[in-house]
């Protein structure tokens, strides 16, 4: 036994492991290609882009984002493809069932109250995903499309209010104008200047009066009880500027008109300030499943 | 009983009353038995009596469940490197690597023992003793299973062991092959090894100088070929064979059934053999040939009779159970 018996057995282990490799040419290959060849199985298998999901939409006709939603739906993305609009919960879920569509996104019918008090849409989306896998893939890219569309309804209609306010504030700034003018014309009792105004105060809250009552008549646009405000409001203010439709020059004092301008005035300034506060809105929703 | 220290004349293995237990179940029970150096001892029995089971009880493969073993006077499950240098064990199945060659084969063995590297011409003479040389570049899975059987031998003597245990070397081989593994065995013997070698081939204990007969687990006995025999029949057996003209007749056979040193009755093997046993044949045949021939009879030869090993083997059991 030499004392290099334990170095000499070392070297025959590897000796032998080496000589074992070699003379195994399928070995070889497959200990040096077979990682580069898992990595190319890996991929091949390996998809960049998510599967697209077939969706169908659950929206009461009487919603008032219905035509919203079925405006928009289409253009969500590539991902998320809606195959339908449908006011049928029961239906939507047979073919959830049926697998004919891979989720169904269904629309609260409360929807614009959370969209007036700037509040999240609570949208439920329903899958039938067993694989846990796929089901965390379905709900994710649900949750990311369905926030989407949420936040883009409620966008889109603090968009158009913005929009509709910005109108009818710039017709009260005329309107406020025209009421100084003619209130300065009453306090320096040149009637015919004061008449003139007042006739153009009046058509202006003609035509803001016009634009009030088509938001109005816009169903479920306002509250009920924001309505009567606005009607209430209109008919004071109606009672106040036909109170200066008949201006008499032979009159000593204009002082009682000229108040009636100032209240004008005052309550037209109070609806710029109400318009204004819609307009600062912003959406900030988010979803809830 | 000595220790086992392999000490002039002494003992090389010892086994007392050594036991082995799976699952609560007996592999080998009480086994004792002494074995001197420059021995061949055959461990006979039948596949599963716990052949394989007592020759890694004696070399420290397992651990006894009872009882010891003893080699070089040490005990087997605590041997030391210096002992085990001097143990070669050739396993029961090929344990050797298909994708290397012969040569390297035993090179890796020979590596394994510590071998220095200047081991080439032991290596050769180890090819040359075992018939191998000249198939040494050969892949081991491209040679026969019989050349496989002499590889693994010359892989568990390339060291050149004092003791052998040689697990079955020759299950599954041809005869003529097995007659060439005996002539290798004797030889290593005759350089003073010794040998241990379990083997299901009951005729094969012929060639072995002391006989272990293993039966269930338990050692039934141990002795010579020749004592074996004579402690299966109870004596030695004569054959007594007459011409074929001179057929034995009623008279005879009677009276030879009275001599007083047969033991049993003569066995009428056919009309001109009659088969007798005897205590010691060496004295018994000289007054067997005069008692013939004083009654006037031709005989052909008068002959002891050395019974296969098969018989012998069931005889042993049958006596084993008889007794038990």
């Amino acid at each position: 036994m030499s004392f290099f018996a334990p170095l000499i057995r070392i070297g025959a282990f590897a000796r032998k492991e080496m000589i074992e490799i070699f003379r195994q040419p399928r070995l070889l290959l497959t200990l040096i290609l077979g990682p580069f060849l898992i990595l190319l199985l890996f991929g091949i298998g390996y998809r960049n882009e998510g599967r697209s999901l077939r969706a169908l939409v659950v929206v009461g006709r009487e919603n008032p984002v219905h035509q919203t939603v079925r405006e928009y739906a289409q253009n969500l993305g590539s991902q998320l493809q809606v195959v339908g609009i449908s006011e049928n919960l029961a239906e939507a879920k047979s073919k959830l069932r049926h697998r004919e569509v891979d989720l169904v996104v269904l629309v609260p019918d409360q929807s614009l109250q959370a969209l007036r008090s700037s509040q999240q849409m609570e949208i439920t989306v329903l899958h039938n995903e067993v694989d846990p896998y796929q089901a965390d893939y379905v709900e994710f890219t649900g949750q990311l499309y369905t926030d989407k569309l949420n936040r883009w309804i409620l966008g889109n209609t603090l968009e158009k209010k913005k929009s509709q306010a910005g109108v009818i504030q710039k017709d009260l700034a005329e309107a406020i104008q025209a009421v100084q003018v003619l209130k300065n014309a009453l306090d320096s009792r040149e009637i015919t200047v004061a008449q003139a105004n007042q006739k153009k105060v009046n058509e202006i809250l003609a035509r803001i009066e016009g634009r009030m009552e088509g938001e109005i008549a816009k169903e479920g646009a306002l509250e009920p009880s924001e309505a009567e405000e606005i009607r209430s409001r209109r008919q004071a203010l109606h009672a106040n500027v036909d109170s200066l439709t008949n201006l008499n020059p032979e009159q000593t004092d204009y002082l009682k008109e000229a108040r009636v301008a100032a209240e004008i005035e005052k309550d037209r300034a109070s609806e710029i300030v109400r318009f204004s506060e819609n307009r600062s809105t912003s959406s900030g929703l988010t979803l809830h499943q | 009983m000595s220790n086992g220290n392999g000490g002039p004349g002494g003992p090389v293995i010892i086994a007392k009353g050594l036991s082995k237990k799976f699952d609560e179940e007996y592999a080998v029970r009480e086994v004792s038995l002494e074995i001197y150096p420059g021995q061949i001892f055959g461990f006979i029995g039948p596949s599963g009596c716990g052949k394989t089971s007592t020759v890694r009880l004696l070399t420290g493969y397992y651990s006894p469940t009872e009882g010891e073993a003893h080699v070089f006077g040490q005990s087997s499950i605590k041997l030391k490197d210096k002992e085990r240098r001097r143990i070669g064990y050739m396993p029961q199945l090929f344990a050797l690597y298909p994708d290397l060659t012969v040569w390297e084969n035993l090179n890796f063995s020979a590596s394994l023992y510590g071998m220095g590297l200047f081991r080439g011409r032991r290596l050769k003479k180890i090819l040359d003793f075992v018939d191998l040389n000249e198939d040494r570049r050969k892949l081991t899975s491209q040679i026969s299973g019989g050349m496989q059987r002499r590889l693994s031998l010359a892989a568990a003597m390339v060291h050149e062991p004092d003791i052998l245990f040689l697990d079955e070397p020759t299950a599954g081989i041809d005869p003529i092959l097995r007659k060439k593994f005996w002539d290798y065995f004797q030889e290593l013997r005759n350089q003073g090894r010794t040998l241990f070698v379990t083997t299901q081939y009951v005729s094969e204990a012929a060639y072995c100088d002391r006989i272990g007969v293993m039966v269930e687990g338990s050692l039934l006995c141990v002795d010579t070929p020749e004592g074996l025999r004579k402690k299966a029949y109870g004596g030695d057996i004569v054959d007594i064979t007459t011409e074929e003209n001179q057929q034995l007749d009623l008279n005879y056979f009677h009276q030879l059934s009275e001599l007083p040193f047969l033991k049993g009755r003569p066995k009428l093997i056919d009309e001109n053999k009659v088969r007798v046993l005897v205590e010691e044949a060496s004295t018994a045949i000289p007054t067997l040939i005069e008692f013939t021939n004083s009654k006037n009879i031709v005989v052909k030869s008068i002959e002891e009779y050395a019974p296969p090993f098969e018989d012998v083997f069931v005889h042993l059991v049958k006596k084993e159970e008889e007794t038990s």
